[in-house]
């Protein structure tokens, strides 16, 4: 019962509504429109269309609301206070949040698990603005506009997007000062946060680069996307359609100087079976374990693979001959939703989170929905794989389908004429290169993804055309071959010192494998169009580029400009340094890096030193200094009175300012008659001391009184203590 | 039942440590802050606790770093840590928006039990202030008065301007007597409503609580309601006691020790008449109002009752002098007479 009442009572208390101005109201409102800003994106558009609309009518009814108090109470908007109106009654609030809580859940399938979370808590923070009858829902206001603001990083981390998610981070703050101090300027509430804004930076900074970067704890629903970048099936068209985009795919920086722009074969994956029309990675045999690629797999069956493909990286590791000078750089791959990384031959990579694959190709063990960076050493003049295992080989002889048969017979036309493997390999190349065929994005049309078709007779075509049919000729001649897949140079950004690789970058080539030589690279696309190999786009490749990929509003005018392409430059740097050094600031760069800083600390030991006794030193000046003002100011005698004086008062004796001295020990005498003999020899000592000329006291007396007034404490100090145990 | 039960047992155990914590407080309150009535509050004196919402905006940022870690997502990890900076940053501007600020408070506070008083501070600061807030420290008294009325019980205010200003901090009069007045509370949530930034000062003055104004009960049940009368016949009886008069002086001696049976035995014997009668011999004399010839009654009852007769002479200005047991007040009525009386109320 009592405590019924006592919540009734509080209650009451609590029950006086919240009131704000209409500034805070409005400040509310935009903010909350900015929060789910960051979020557009990623909304259904139901939930889009609710949030508008809750907004709106939100907007209009406190603008009603503000109107009608400015033109009752004629004061300043900051001054024109009123709580929240109910706009809708609870019981309909209730259903909104019910109906749209089972909506979410309905939608759940289609959205994902994170997705439905995300829209939970914007639809949340949404119906929030309904309800604020207290300064409770003010804080929770706030704090969800904050979560939601950052919740949007989980889907885009680019510089300019962080950046301002950061500040609108801080902005969301300004309600909380609205309430406590709402009749202050904006500008200088603005002023006050961006300061405190400032001042929380230096901390934050120490933290981010000290503070151990931790595992994660437990599994999340990832986000989830269509995939983007290569696909682990290619058809003949499929790496032209991608070469038209100007997405980015990832970003290098090689800490020495970067090899040549024909070395920058970055593989991303091996496609090893074909069935005459698309190329497959190999799903039997020796390749299974490394299927981890493929999406929607459970959890504990990747965790499986992901061993598999381990233990075959300790075998077939025994097949690689590593030689030569190892080249190490820094990948920053942007999400792909796939698995593949990207790395030249053949990478290593002591990430623990980075894999790699039988045929040399590396993989992230899950899957790359945020930029990933990882770290990476390659030996370009490695022999990979000098002997082949009978099983590799069988399945890089395969031709499973014969609806090539005139590829087919020039194969083993070929075979009768050469008896050497690169012979052969040179014969074909060579007529590559002589016999007119076209390099182009734009190919003519096959018939069933023939090959016959475009080697014998339209001869125009784009990497995947080449190299599709280079590997399929030297499969028919019994050479062991595959093609690969990733992208073939990319872009020096010279201001950020780095190499950017777009989809456009995206490349086919073959690896045929020669007896002691191994795997080796052959690029048919070299025969065909050296420059594309040595530099890039050619400048009709360039040309036709740009026609397919412009859409109604062609930049071309603009980027051809030098100022523009000049200033593209310095922000893509900036976003790259972002990128590298925050976004990829992983446990082992940190490590390193720290590392780093001990050994500078140690290197610069004695400066170091120095500098601390330095700071020792001042502080410990400071502290004197401090301690000086407060005490020895006053002479060794007026210390004591003073001692006196708190020690009475800390047993409730308590001397008035107006008193004097005299006056005091008066008050004594008759107040407290047991402390008065003590007292009065003390206040003695202090008044002879105050109240003679200096000059006067010889250094004799001086210290006869201290003794005495000494002695006089210690006596009090002890009858005060039998006074306060009740002894007398 | 049970629960009740229950309850008690445990308050009986609690209480006893919940006092004998609050006495160390105290204590080490007047250790820490000496009493003065002026104060300069700074590093020593300015306590900082996290509000709730400071506890579960901790919580918030640690479930960001969750969130980031999770996702190992560096931006999402760099805004938890930005915001606990922000934090500790936070922490020391509400110590700043209350550090520095110097309070002088020169006046005692005097009034009825019961009653609401305004003590009066004066503020000088440096810089604008924010959000402050003053109330008194009157815990459980407070709670039990706050229930019965409305009345604010602390004064916020919004800015604080530079310079001097008067601020006047609300004061519930809880007991009668002559006592020191609590430690005045000075808090602040400016900032974020993260931190609550607080001081208890002592400004070394004293409370005069007179006891509580009350009309002779039997006077009311008989004449219910009509207000002047009622006056009137207080007045009346306490007149009806002066000394000097000489056929009271008997009639004292005869009915000495129960004065209220014999003016309720009168009452029923002879009506309202007898009252009038009385008053109008007395009109003559000089007005004593003595202690001694109050009808029975405890002794804050006939306390309070003296307390509305000085109170209501006073209003009406008429002279009197006042006889308590332990003193006398020579007859005067001048206010600091008036005043003089209610203090010697107040002490006795």
């Amino acid at each position: 019962m009592a405590n019924i009442k006592k919540r009734q009572s509080k209650n009451n208390s609590d029950i006086k509504a919240l009131m704000l101005n209409s500034k805070m109201y409005f400040g509310l409102l935009a903010l909350q429109l900015l929060n789910l800003l960051t979020l557009v994106l990623q909304f259904h558009w139901l939930y889009l269309l609710f949030a508008f609309f809750v907004i709106t009518l939100q907007f209009a009814l406190h603008v009603k609301l503000a109107r009608k108090h400015l033109k009752t109470s004629s004061t300043s908007i900051a001054d024109n206070q009123y709580s929240a109106p109910k706009i809708l009654p609870s019981w309909l609030i209730l259903i909104l949040a019910i109906t749209g809580s089972v909506g979410i859940a309905i939608g759940g399938k289609e959205l994902g698990l994170l997705l439905s979370m995300v829209h939970l808590l914007c639809f949340a923070y949404s119906l929030k603005m309904f309800e604020i009858p207290k300064r409770k829902d003010v804080y929770q206001l706030v704090v969800l506009g904050i979560f939601v603001a950052t919740s949007s990083l989980i889907f885009i981390q680019s510089i300019y997007f962080s950046l301002a998610v950061i500040l609108l981070v801080f902005a969301n703050f300004y309600v909380l000062l609205n309430l406590f101090a709402p009749k202050s300027a904006v500008s200088a509430q603005a002023k006050l946060l961006g300061k405190l804004g400032l001042y929380s930076i230096p901390f934050a900074v120490v933290l981010f680069v000290g503070f151990p970067k931790l595992s994660p704890f437990w599994e999340v629903p990832s986000v989830k996307s269509a995939t983007v970048g290569l696909s682990d099936s290619v058809k003949i068209g499929d790496i032209a359609n991608l070469a038209l985009s100007n997405e980015l795919a990832f970003r290098v920086s090689f800490e020495e100087n970067s090899p040549k722009h024909s070395q920058l074969y970055w593989r991303a994956m091996v496609l090893d079976d074909f069935d005459g029309i698309t190329w497959r990675q190999d799903q039997r045999g020796s390749g299974h374990g490394a299927q981890q690629g493929q999406r929607g797999q459970s959890n504990q069956r990747s965790q499986n693979t992901y061993g598999s493909a381990r233990l075959e990286n300790s075998i077939n590791s025994a097949y690689v001959d590593v030689r030569g000078a190892g080249v190490s750089y820094q990948v920053i791959a942007e999400p792909s939703f796939q698995s593949w990384l990207f790395a030249l031959d053949f990478a290593t990579s002591e990430q623990s989170d980075v894999g790699r694959r039988s045929d040399f190709a590396l993989f992230y063990r899950g899957i790359i929905s945020q930029t990933m960076s990882y770290q990476v050493t390659s030996y370009p003049e490695a022999v990979l794989a000098p002997r082949l295992s009978r099983a590799s080989r069988q399945l890089n002889l395969t031709l499973s389908t014969q609806n090539n048969p005139r590829l087919l017979a020039k194969a083993q036309q070929l075979r009768q004429r050469y008896q050497d493997d690169s012979a052969i390999v040179n014969h074909v190349l060579a007529e590559f290169n002589q016999n007119n065929y076209f390099y182009t994005l734009q190919p003519p049309g096959l018939n069933n993804n023939s090959l016959d078709q475009f080697y014998f007779d339209t001869r125009a075509g784009f990497c995947e055309h080449y190299a599709s049919s280079f590997t399929y000729l030297m499969r028919a001649a019994g050479i062991p071959a595959r093609m690969v897949v990733g992208y073939l140079g990319g872009e020096f950004n010279s201001s950020g010192n780095y190499l950017s690789v777009y989809q456009r970058n995206a490349h086919a080539w073959s690896e045929i494998w020669l007896p002691d030589r191994g795997w080796q690279r052959v690029d048919p696309t070299a025969a065909v169009d050296p420059e594309r190999v040595e530099r890039g786009f050619s400048s009709n490749l360039m040309q036709e580029h740009s026609n397919l990929s412009s859409g109604l509003f062609s930049m071309q005018a603009l980027r051809a400009m030098q100022w523009y392409k000049q200033f593209k430059m310095q922000i893509e740097a900036l976003d790259y340094q972002w990128t590298r050094w925050v976004i990829g600031y992983t446990g082992q760069k940190q490590h390193r890096i720290m590392a780093q800083i001990l050994a500078s600390l140690k290197s610069g030991k004695q400066a170091f030193y120095w500098l601390m006794s330095l700071v020792v030193l001042a502080l410990f000046v400071g502290w004197f200094k401090q301690r000086k003002v407060k005490g020895s100011s006053q002479h060794k005698i007026t210390q004591g009175y003073l001692n006196t004086l708190t020690l009475l008062a800390q047993h409730n004796v308590v001397k008035e300012k107006s008193m004097t001295a005299q006056q005091f020990a008066k008050y004594i005498e008759k107040n407290r008659p047991e402390l008065s003999a003590s007292f009065s020899a003390i206040t003695a000592c202090f008044e002879q001391f105050s109240y003679q000329a200096a000059a006067q006291i010889n250094e004799q007396q001086l210290a006869e009184y201290l003794t005495t007034l000494k002695l006089h404490y210690r006596r009090l100090r002890w009858q005060l203590w039998l006074a306060k145990l009740g002894i007398h | 039942m049970l629960n009740r039960q229950k309850n008690s047992v445990f308050s009986a155990l609690v209480s006893p440590i919940k006092a004998f914590m609050q006495r160390r407080f105290n204590v080490w309150l007047t250790r820490r802050i000496p009493q003065g009535s002026e104060q300069r509050i700074n590093h020593r004196n300015i306590f900082i606790v996290p509000t709730r919402f400071g506890i579960s905006f901790v919580f918030f940022i640690l479930l960001l770093f969750l969130l980031g870690t999770n996702y190992q997502n560096n931006v999402i990890i760099l805004i938890s840590y930005l915001l606990g900076s922000f934090y500790i940053v936070v922490l020391n501007h509400s110590f700043f928006n209350l550090s520095g600020l110097r309070f002088q408070a020169s006046n005692s506070i005097q009034g009825f039990v019961d009653s609401q008083v305004y003590f009066p501070i004066v503020v000088s600061n440096s810089k604008t202030r924010f959000n402050v807030s003053f109330s008194f420290d009157q815990g459980a008294e407070l709670t039990k008065l706050t229930a019965q009325q409305t009345k604010p019980t602390q004064t916020t205010i919004e800015q604080l301007a530079v310079g001097e200003s008067h601020i006047k901090v609300p004061y519930l009069i809880g007991k009668r007597g002559h006592y020191a007045l609590s430690r005045v509370l000075i808090r602040s949530e400016f900032g974020f409503g993260l931190f609550k930034a607080w001081t208890r000062l002592d400004f070394a003055q004293q409370v005069t609580a007179y006891p509580k104004p009350i009309a002779y009960a039997w006077a009311e049940t008989q004449q219910d309601g009509d207000a002047e009368k009622i006056e009137n016949k207080v007045e009346s009886h306490q007149d009806s006691f002066q000394a000097g008069q000489d056929e009271f002086h008997q009639l004292q001696h005869y009915q000495l020790g129960e004065p209220y049976s014999r003016v309720a035995w009168k009452q029923v014997a002879r009506g309202q008449g007898w009252l009038t009668k009385q008053y109008q011999k007395v009109l003559s004399g000089k007005l004593q109002l003595d202690f001694d010839h109050l009808p029975s009654g405890t002794l804050e009852q006939r306390l309070s009752w003296l307390s509305y007769a000085i109170k209501d002479c006073s209003e009406q200005q008429i002279a009197f002098s006042l006889k308590l047991p332990n003193q006398t007040i020579a007859y005067d009525n001048s206010p600091q007479h008036t005043l003089k009386c209610l203090a010697a109320l107040a002490r006795y």
